[in-house]
């Protein structure tokens, strides 16, 4: 089984949804129909990256399945929580209060009062 | 290619600034929250892609500001297809702001957390050819604000191009935006929205420190104490939309992956 480090591609941090497709991409092009992903040399990465990776490759019936080594324990942290929301409503966040302003100035003095 | 930007003028995206980090206003008021005004004035825009430059030089631009206290108005690409470069641009910019306030790792991760998450949602919904990004420390007090803002479509204009059939007005779309209704929340993709989400709650209670939404004439603040909007009854008509951080430099007990939900 081919393994690939994923920061050749990525670079150490995996910041954006988009990247994710050009690793599937990447992925594609090896021409090998199940890869081992390295993680072992990232160093960061968003919810929003870790969310899209787990739609594209780790969630029951992708059509691309990898398995992965080396994934740093909090962004391992960050995958299971990204698993455990997916398709369960969220809990909304509070409502807030408004306040109308009827120019530019009002609202930065309303700002400014806050 | 990102580059440094100045401006002397009004531009929508710049008003938002000036707003969003409380530059002077005609009555010589501040704004408390963002006062970034000496950073922001007397500067000149060019966003030009030809003012484009190598990236070494780039490099070679920003490295002076490490040994200074802010991070001029960084503009960078923002298309779908120029993601590695807003990202490189980006981590750069942390990379400074670091070196500025020897932040320390655990806040460092929590930074990068917070700036990626606002510049990937540029990339995923504003349309905005070009992002932008400024910060500034303030020693003083101990805090440093970052901003990070787009001239797109702004949230209101997102939802509408998802065909959002219940929010009609800039306020709407703010309000549902920041209850953590994703303009992308459709049945397929039921898990976005958490990127915003977690973000406040780092910031907020993770840091201590207050977030700030501007998109269309509605402004959006978040700290410890609440949530609270100001709605400008389209007296500000702002391209775009602008997210601002401020957050205590010193936070050592602060563990980000905390936040995670």
């Amino acid at each position: 089984m081919k393994t690939i480090d994923i920061t050749t591609i990525s670079g150490p941090d995996l910041k954006s949804r988009l990247l994710v497709h050009d690793i599937l991409a990447f992925l594609r092009n090896t021409g090998e129909s199940v890869v081992t992903i390295d993680f072992g040399n990232v160093k960061f990465a968003t919810r929003s990256f870790m969310d899209e990776f787990y739609n594209t490759f780790v969630k029951p019936g992708c059509e691309y399945k990898v398995s992965i080594i080396g994934m740093p324990e909090d962004i391992k942290y960050m995958l299971e929580v990204v698993g455990k929301t997916q398709n369960k409503p969220k809990q909304m966040e509070s409502a807030g209060e408004v306040t109308y302003c009827t120019s530019v100035e009002e609202m930065r003095q309303c700002l400014a009062s806050i | 290619m990102a580059t440094a930007i100045e401006f002397d003028n009004t531009g929508s995206i710049l008003e938002g600034f000036s707003l969003a980090l409380g530059a002077e206003s005609n009555s010589g008021a501040y704004s408390p929250l963002f006062d970034i005004s000496s950073l922001l004035l007397g500067h000149k825009v060019n966003t030009t892609p030809s003012y484009g430059i190598r990236w070494s030089a780039f490099l070679a631009q920003m490295e002076s500001f490490a040994s200074k206290d802010y991070i001029p108005v960084i503009e960078f690409p923002a298309g779908r297809n120029a993601a590695d470069l807003a990202g490189d641009t980006i981590s750069l910019i942390e990379d400074i702001i670091v070196r500025q306030t020897s932040l320390k790792g655990n806040v460092t991760t929590g930074l990068k957390y917070m700036v990626d998450e606002c510049t990937d949602n540029i990339m995923e919904h504003s349309r905005s050819e070009y992002g932008y990004i400024s910060s500034r420390i303030d020693r003083i007090k101990g805090i440093i604000d970052v901003c990070v803002g787009d001239s797109g479509i702004g949230i209101l204009g997102s939802y509408l191009a998802n065909n959002d059939p219940d929010i009609k007005t800039n306020l709407e779309a703010l309000q549902a935006a920041n209850r953590g209704i994703s303009t992308k929340n459709r049945p397929n993709a039921e898990n976005r929205g958490y990127g915003l989400m977690t973000t406040k709650k780092m910031i907020t209670t993770g840091l201590g420190g207050s977030f700030a939404m501007i998109s269309g004439g509605t402004v959006f603040m978040q700290d410890v104490n609440g949530r609270h909007f100001v709605d400008s009854a389209d007296s500000l008509k702002m391209q775009g939309t602008i997210v601002a951080l401020r957050f205590p430099i010193d936070n050592s007990d602060f563990k980000y992956i905390n936040y995670i939900e």
